[in-house]
């Protein structure tokens, strides 16, 4: 707690001081949320409501969205900063290596992290973390934390275990799970890394999803947008959180993310100078499955 | 299983190599399969996924894609890209309890005629032998509850098509 | 208005209820989400003490996600049009809260206003509410704002409170009411006396958020539709449709056509002002191209237009976009905070 407490008036201190000095244009953060165990998203844009940042295990939502979402906020000269967890500091790096944003646009101040709940405990992405310390920032706010073994060490276990389910259990499992979507596109909205400016669901001439929460649109929108995540998702468990229907989203993510390093070796996130995996390919790529 | 069942089966190939292929098969009087409906694209780097999907919703019990061999891509990388591309949807189609095997690929350039028949009839046989889609089929009646009854699949002559337009 | 006493328990009643052939619709899990759902057997249902209130509100049963308004069939040149007609069977929507009884009272309004709609009408007429006053609440509920209570009665068919002994005593508020009481005659007792206030759910008002202010959000919303305010409370908006579909009162459609082989469906899918999607022209010209303006759409649609056209809000605080907001955007605090920008 005191930890929290200290994390809080660093941030408070570092975001007034950016503004004051006119080093960024606004500052995007936590602020006390109106509910308990929930934080706001806070945009600065003078320093007075830099008294209003807070860091704590409750600051679970990943802000880079904001930087594609937000457009219009880093329509500036000046770069905007951006308080990111260790994990969440991969959005960024997908983002540049897919050249959404430029790295001198971004001011990132790193948060040293120990995990954040969602809800009543550990978030799930945080059982099976391995980077607490900040890398890739302009400025770190917290102390370092010693790197030890997750209490979770395959973060693919669940994805193990729908793979090991026959065919038609695979089929059920999904169907079911597809057919509380009432498509509301807070999945879609709450990735950082869906950003286009026209998503291939609200294209009508020609129609490709069915717009309808029926099974047969469900099943393409949800094909589709793991898909489209497919080699980028940096695993941020957004989709999961945000989806009030409870549907495991991020489970197609994670398999996606694991067949592409499975097939590729390449891990989404991690080098600002790689290549997304399926913007390039080898001579020797594997095609076995191929006549 | 119905002894009669015929799958209906959606091919996505190139223009340059597989189109040109299937037409070799055409000129040389090769006799295969009748049950692909062969759909042609520029490129098997221009086939989205999204197609193979859409298929499905029309009530393909299979797909077949095919295009340029390594290398031999008219646009130099297309087909690597798909290759790419496919590798992994064929594991998210697998995820969801789609067998992956509804979906085939294959490379056969313009000289394969031949190579044309024999995909075409192996895929064949392969999509009947796993049965018609059913699974996907129930969706389809769960999103289109018709009160009506259905009418006709419309077979409309190319004349008429002509005529329709005009 | 009749009252009666129930001699039993909640789940005796629903499989009374199911015994004399009802359709029945009751909180129940999905999965691990808490949704209206049809219910086969009384124990499949959640117990009201048990919950707050659904993931989903009830309106989905007078307007569904998805449905079909018109089917036509192609041949050539030659088209089939058949109308669709909304299922006419009765349901009984069991375990409601007030919040979303009180709903269908005000989306009743634009449902019958200049177009008659036929699905949403139908599906009312047959439906019978039956509302269970809350037994606790959570930081997202503010009802009392918008004129309800953790037992208000508007809008419900019959609603149960409990006593101080722990017993449902029903408050009977219609004819749809009563036939439903009468169909159960035997697990009823008809009770003559006044029934004593219980403070649990005076408890409760007194817990709940202070109340807003409706008519002074309304004034400070007719002088500031252009305000620098939108833009800098928006600016954290996502732009997902949560809060709308969520919402029980939000009742915006979107009508597309679907087509199968040579037939097709017209349907009526729920729709929300936070997409983009919305309010996009064919022309590509769209009226609210930014965040701000269609989160001001939402906020004015609630606390003015709505009020300006039905002289009612079109909020009954049950929290849900308060709870499902990703970002706790809430509206609540938003309009509050804004009335206050003006004394300031």
């Amino acid at each position: 707690m005191s930890n929290d407490i200290k994390q809080s008036s660093e941030a408070k201190k570092l975001a007034r001081e950016l503004l004051e000095q006119g080093k960024v244009s606004a500052v995007i953060g936590y602020a006390e949320g109106t509910l308990k165990g929930r934080v706001q998203t806070l945009i600065a844009r003078n320093p007075l409501d830099a008294e209003k940042f807070i860091f704590n295990e409750y600051c679970v939502n990943n802000l880079a969205v904001y930087l594609t979402k937000s457009y219009r906020l880093l329509k500036s000269d000046k770069p905007v900063a951006v308080f990111l967890k260790p994990c969440d500091i991969r959005t960024v790096t997908a983002l540049i290596q897919e050249h959404q944003i430029k790295r001198e646009d971004i001011f990132i101040i790193g948060m040293s992290c120990q995990g954040v709940r969602n809800g009543n405990g550990l978030s799930g992405k945080c059982r099976a973390c391995r980077m607490h310390n900040p890398q890739y920032s302009d400025a770190v706010i917290g102390e370092a934390i010693e790197e030890k073994e997750p209490e979770v060490t395959d973060p693919f276990a669940r994805v193990k275990e729908i793979e090991n389910m026959s065919t038609q259990e695979r089929w059920q499992f999904w169907t079911k799970e597809f057919d509380k979507c009432i498509r509301c596109y807070a999945c879609r909205q709450a990735c950082p890394l869906c950003y286009c400016e026209q998503c291939i669901v609200d294209k009508t001439q020609p129609r490709w999803i069915e717009s309808s929460a029926h099974p047969v649109g469900n099943m393409a929108w949800h094909l589709i947008r793991a898909f489209h995540l497919a080699g980028r998702c940096i695993g941020c468990g957004e989709c999961d959180r945000v989806c009030h229907q409870n549907i495991p989203l991020s489970l197609l993510n994670m398999k996606m993310s694991k067949e592409i390093f499975d097939l590729y070796g390449y891990r989404s996130g991690v080098d600002p100078e790689a290549k997304p995996p399926l913007t390039e390919f080898k001579m020797e790529d594997n095609e076995e499955f191929i006549r | 299983m119905n002894e009669n069942f015929e799958p209906k089966i959606a091919a996505f190939v190139c223009t340059w190599c597989t189109y040109t292929g299937a037409d070799l098969a055409g000129t040389s009087r090769l006799k295969y399969e009748p049950n692909v409906r062969v759909l042609r694209l520029p490129c098997t780097g221009r086939i989205d996924f999204s197609l193979v999907i859409k298929a499905f919703e029309n009530g393909a019990d299979g797909v077949l894609i095919s295009g340029c061999h390594p290398n031999d891509c008219h646009y130099n990388a297309g087909n690597f890209h798909a290759r790419r591309r496919f590798a992994v949807f064929r594991k998210l189609l697998e995820f969801v309890g789609i067998d992956p095997n509804r979906v085939q690929f294959s490379w056969v350039s313009a000289a394969e005629g031949a190579k044309w028949r024999d995909v075409v009839n192996e895929v064949t046989d392969e999509i009947r032998s796993l049965g018609p889609f059913t699974e996907y089929q129930k969706l389809i009646a769960g999103s289109f509850p018709f009160q009506n009854e259905m009418s006709e699949p419309e077979v409309i002559s190319e004349k008429e098509q002509v005529e329709n337009v005009k | 208005m009749k009252i009666y006493k129930l001699k039993t328990g909640y789940t005796e009643f629903l499989g009374a209820l199911l015994q004399k052939g009802k359709n029945v619709i009751a909180p129940r899990f999905a999965g691990r989400t808490l949704l209206f759902g049809k219910i086969d057997k009384a124990e499949e249902a959640v117990l009201p003490e048990k919950y707050i209130n659904t993931v989903r509100s009830a309106k989905e049963f007078m307007f569904p996600v998805t449905e079909a308004v018109v089917e036509f069939s192609f041949r050539n040149k030659d088209v089939k049009i058949h109308d669709a007609h909304p299922e006419e069977d009765e349901k009984l929507i069991v375990g409601l809260r007030p919040c979303d009884a009180a709903a269908f009272t005000i989306t009743d309004d634009i449902f019958n206003y200049e177009y008659k709609d036929e699905f949403y009408l139908t599906r009312r007429r047959n439906a019978a509410l039956i509302t269970f006053a809350c037994e606790s609440i959570d930081e997202a509920c503010f009802c009392t704002s918008v004129g309800l209570k953790p037992d208000s009665i508007q809008g419900s068919d019959i609603l149960f409170k409990k006593n101080s002994a722990g017993t449902y005593i029903a408050y009977v508020n219609s004819e749809k009411g009563q036939k439903v009481i009468d169909s159960v005659k035997e697990l009823f007792e008809e009770v003559i006396e006044v029934v004593e206030d219980i403070p649990l759910y005076r408890d409760l008002e007194n817990k709940m958020r202070s109340p807003l202010d409706t008519v002074k959000i309304k004034e400070w919303l007719d002088k500031n539709f252009e305000s620098p305010l939108w833009d800098e409370y928006s600016s954290r908006c996502l732009g997902c449709g949560s809060c709308a579909y969520l919402c029980p009162t939000c009742h915006c459609f979107d009508i597309v056509d679907e087509t199968k082989y040579s037939q097709g469906l017209r349907r009526k899918n729920w729709d929300a002002c936070q997409f983009p999607l919305f309010t996009l022209h064919a022309s590509g010209h769209n009226p609210r191209e930014v965040q701000s303006k269609r989160y001001r759409q939402r906020v004015m649609h609630k606390f003015k237009y709505y009020s300006d056209r039905f002289n009612k809000t079109l909020c009954t605080g049950c929290g849900r976009c308060v709870r499902s907001c990703p970002v706790n955007l809430d509206i609540y605090q938003v309009v509050s905070e804004l009335t206050k920008e003006e004394t300031a």
